[in-house]
């Protein structure tokens, strides 16, 4: 995508055109403002590649269709918002036990329950973390931009099919359902992964360490496979040794815990000497970037570290924005949901809350008030 | 050749139906001559779940009642495989609604229900499918609920293959080949005995079972078939040639031609209108006449779930650098075409700037330092008046020159439509 010039165009869009582009050919959602559009977006894009789109009956039968093409090998993504993410709550757990790769987009709105259809909010932070039983890891990335919307929705495919995981794409409805300019020269494409095929049959959950992705055998291929979503051996029957169980448990967490330093996806916009860092993302990102830029026109300092990847918590490259920094400023839109884990990584630090939760964007001049 | 022999016996209480029914499915495969890399068994939860392990073919095994969902998706992304469902009466019941829309949706998946009329794994508890009057764990007087008559149920969703059997039958492999043999989405009702609870509890034998059917009025053996066109392959069928693979997704550039003028602050405007006025529509003409000049845009539109009624609002920001903070709090221009459109931006009209700038119709009642010029609708037709309150702002206000907004109104397919606004941008001309 070298061509200069300017695009007009939605999240939805870009969202659709980067899961396209990541190999993604089967998608299925239930309508839901404000992640509509999508499903329509996928309707239009999907055919064209000879790709599969469904609309379910319900998030449930969404998902369901989702993980069922995900076990035939194929690249698939579903798109909702809050209260389609608490019905796919199940799913979720289950492509976690069952090892199996799906993009999940969250269009947050507010909440909860119904909340406010169209009004943006950025309220499922911690929801995501902990969206299913047992407390495993997921990853979760978040975009503040469109580029980083069609960057990022790539970089979940190549996540969910690299750790055989679901991987969450955290936006909201203002940076879906708005219509945005993006230059061409800013879409970015990662190198696009596949997940590692498997050679041994009836061997579909085998690793030797713990920490290993168990290479992927595809329903329907030639070399036999099982699909479990209760506790497994190696050969997807139901674990009843102790020894057993626990080990595949661990393993759903090592897989992702000992890799937590490639899953650190950062924008650093640090200067020199300044005393305040503001750290942020998704939406209050952009009132980040707007207030930075105010700042150091008027001649003051200020760093900003805008966070890509919320879960695993980035701790390393939060820990080194933050070494010379005194006053550190996490703004929200929920009720500081971040905040907590931001203070947990840096308890030498004074770390701000700034909160807002009434649909409307925080404001420079409340993020330059904390300073 | 399906069922791994050596793994036996199968972990069911003594005299369990699901034995018979599981053989059954056996001999069925081996008279279809499934090819068992491309034959797949999707089960969930309950006692019939329990044997996947027993089969050499690819096993799916998920959620309670889900497996509808799962079998679908495996058959919409690869139409050539054979996929079929184990499922008991307590996942038709929590998967009811999957199992109806598979059915509707015709996906030639084939499920089987093992229908013992109660939950047998978590101790005896009545399902959707227990009889009125029957006694289970939890109906310890009597079932006050009539049970579903799955048969009927999935064939009155439109599944074009439906049969009941009992699992005594011993032509029960006859019907089951007959199913995998079919098109579309296929359903059999099996009824079972529980020897574990229902059966117990109930006295329920075969004869019982036998009478219960008499009583009822049902039949039993295939109740339906049918070729209906298959999903998976009609989905196929309907797709246009490729385009390549990624000519779809490229961007939508609009090259920078025109200068701009605005000066370095973003500029934030409003229009807001009725339904059927353009609003949106027009924004966007503003937006790319904006793009022609390298700006960076913003819009955001709002207006009721309901639409043509009620008012419509384009929220606008143009800037010489990338758009950031996408709040419009203090806009430094509003257009108001209505009274509807009026109630939506009220609040904002007495904090704007003095030299700030309102072009509203003539007759609406504003209070705002700004200053106001007025619009005679009378001279635009109700679709066009946007038109002309955009050519009037691009006249009084640095933002992009005329001839981008002309070329792009210009530029319009709609014959009609692109007439309409070039005679309103005429008319401005003169009147202003």
């Amino acid at each position: 995508m070298t061509s200069s010039g300017l695009e007009l165009v939605t999240g939805s869009e870009v969202i659709a055109r980067a899961a396209v582009d990541a190999g993604c050919r089967f998608f299925a959602g239930y309508p839901i403002t404000p992640a509509s559009g999508i499903l329509a977006a996928m309707t239009k894009l999907l055919p064209q590649v000879q790709g599969v789109v469904i609309e379910g009956e319900d998030e449930i039968a969404s998902i369901g269709f989702c993980l069922g093409a995900s076990a035939t090998g194929m690249k698939v993504m579903t798109a909702s918002s809050g209260p389609g993410l608490s019905l796919y709550s199940e799913n979720i757990g289950f492509a976690q036990m069952a090892e199996l790769p799906i993009v999940i987009v969250n269009v947050q709105r507010m909440g909860p329950a119904t909340g406010a259809a169209t009004t943006s909010a950025e309220g499922d932070i911690q929801f995501v973390r902990w969206v299913t039983s047992g407390g495993y890891p997921v990853i979760a990335l978040c975009p503040s931009s469109l580029a980083e919307s069609y960057s990022l929705t790539m970089e979940c495919f190549n996540l969910a099919e690299k750790f055989r995981t679901p991987v969450f794409l955290m936006t909201c409805k203002e940076l879906v359902m708005n219509q945005a300019t993006v230059s061409a020269s800013d879409y970015k494409a990662p190198l696009t992964l596949y997940r590692t095929v498997g050679k041994e049959p009836s061997l579909p959950y085998h690793y030797k360490e713990g920490s290993e992705v168990p290479p992927f055998l595809a329903m329907g291929g030639d070399l036999h496979s099982r699909v479990n979503t209760s506790i497994h051996d190696e050969r997807g029957f139901l674990a009843t040794d102790t020894l057993k169980k626990e080990r595949a448990l661990r393993h759903l967490s090592e897989k992702i815990e000992s890799h937590r330093s490639e899953l650190e996806y950062l924008k650093e916009d640090l200067e020199e000497g300044a005393k305040t860092l503001i750290i942020a993302y998704g939406l209050a990102a952009r009132t980040a970037r707007e207030t930075v830029r105010q700042l150091r026109r008027r001649g003051k300092k200020v760093s900003l570290l805008v966070v890509h990847s919320l879960w695993p918590v980035a701790q390393n490259g939060i820990r080194k924005a933050a070494a010379s920094c005194e006053n550190i400023i996490v703004p929200e839109h929920n009720l500081g949901q971040y905040f907590s884990e931001i203070r947990s990584v840096l308890p030498d630090k004074k770390v701000q809350s700034v909160t807002r939760i009434d649909g409307k964007m925080i404001t420079p001049e409340e993020l330059m008030r904390c300073m | 050749m399906y069922i791994n022999e050596e793994k036996k016996p199968y972990p069911f209480c003594p005299g369990c139906s699901h034995v018979q029914v599981i053989e059954a499915i056996n001999r069925a495969l081996q008279k279809v001559e499934a090819d068992p890399r491309r034959t797949v068994m999707v089960s969930d939860i309950g006692c019939v779940g329990l044997v996947d392990s027993f089969f050499n073919i690819h096993t799916f095994h998920g959620l309670h009642g889900r497996s509808f969902t799962y079998a679908a998706g495996i058959k919409l992304a690869n139409p050539d495989l054979n996929v079929f469902v184990m499922v008991g009466d307590g996942g038709c019941g929590i998967g009811g609604h999957h199992l109806i829309n598979a059915a509707r949706r015709n996906i030639g998946i084939k499920v089987i229900a093992f229908n013992n009329f109660n939950f047998g794994m978590t101790g005896g508890q009545h399902s959707v499918t227990s009889f009125f009057g029957s006694k289970t764990r939890t109906t310890p007087g009597g079932h006050l609920e009539r049970g579903f008559d799955l048969a009927k149920l999935v064939e009155a969703a439109g599944s074009p293959f439906v049969a009941r059997k009992l699992a005594f039958d011993k032509d029960l492999d006859e019907t089951i080949a007959l199913a995998m043999r079919s098109e579309g989405f296929a359903f059999l009702d099996v009824w079972e005995v529980c020897t574990a609870y229902y059966m117990p509890m109930n006295d329920f034998k075969k004869p019982a079972m036998e009478a219960e059917i008499e009583k009822l009025g049902m039949k039993l053996g295939v109740l339906r078939e049918e070729c209906l066109p298959e999903y998976s392959c009609t989905l196929r069928a309907g797709r246009k040639g490729s385009e390549g693979e990624t000519a779809v997704t490229r961007p939508i550039v609009i090259a920078k031609k025109f200068e701009h003028r605005l000066p370095q602050e973003p500029f934030r405007l409003i229009l807001a209108g009725s339904a059927g006025m353009k609003i949106v529509s027009s924004a966007g003409y503003l937006g790319n006449a904006a793009l022609k000049c390298g700006l960076h845009v913003s819009q955001k539109d709002d207006f009721p779930i309901t639409v043509q009624s009620g008012h419509s609002v384009s929220e606008m920001i143009l800037s010489s650098e990338e758009v950031e903070y996408l709040g419009v709090d203090k806009p430094d221009a509003v257009i108001i075409l209505s009274e509807e459109g009026l109630a939506k931006v009220r609040k904002v009209l007495p904090v704007m700037e003095k030299n700030s700038l309102v072009i509203a119709r003539e007759g609406l009642s504003l209070e705002t330092p700004a200053k106001v010029i007025a619009i005679d609708p009378k001279r635009f037709s109700n679709k066009s008046l946007i038109t002309a309150a955009l050519q009037s702002l691009i006249r009084l206000v640095p933002l992009v020159p005329q001839e981008a907004f002309f070329e792009v109104i210009g530029e319009i397919r709609n014959e009609a439509i692109r007439n309409e606004n070039l005679k309103a941008m005429e008319i401005a001309r003169s009147w202003l």
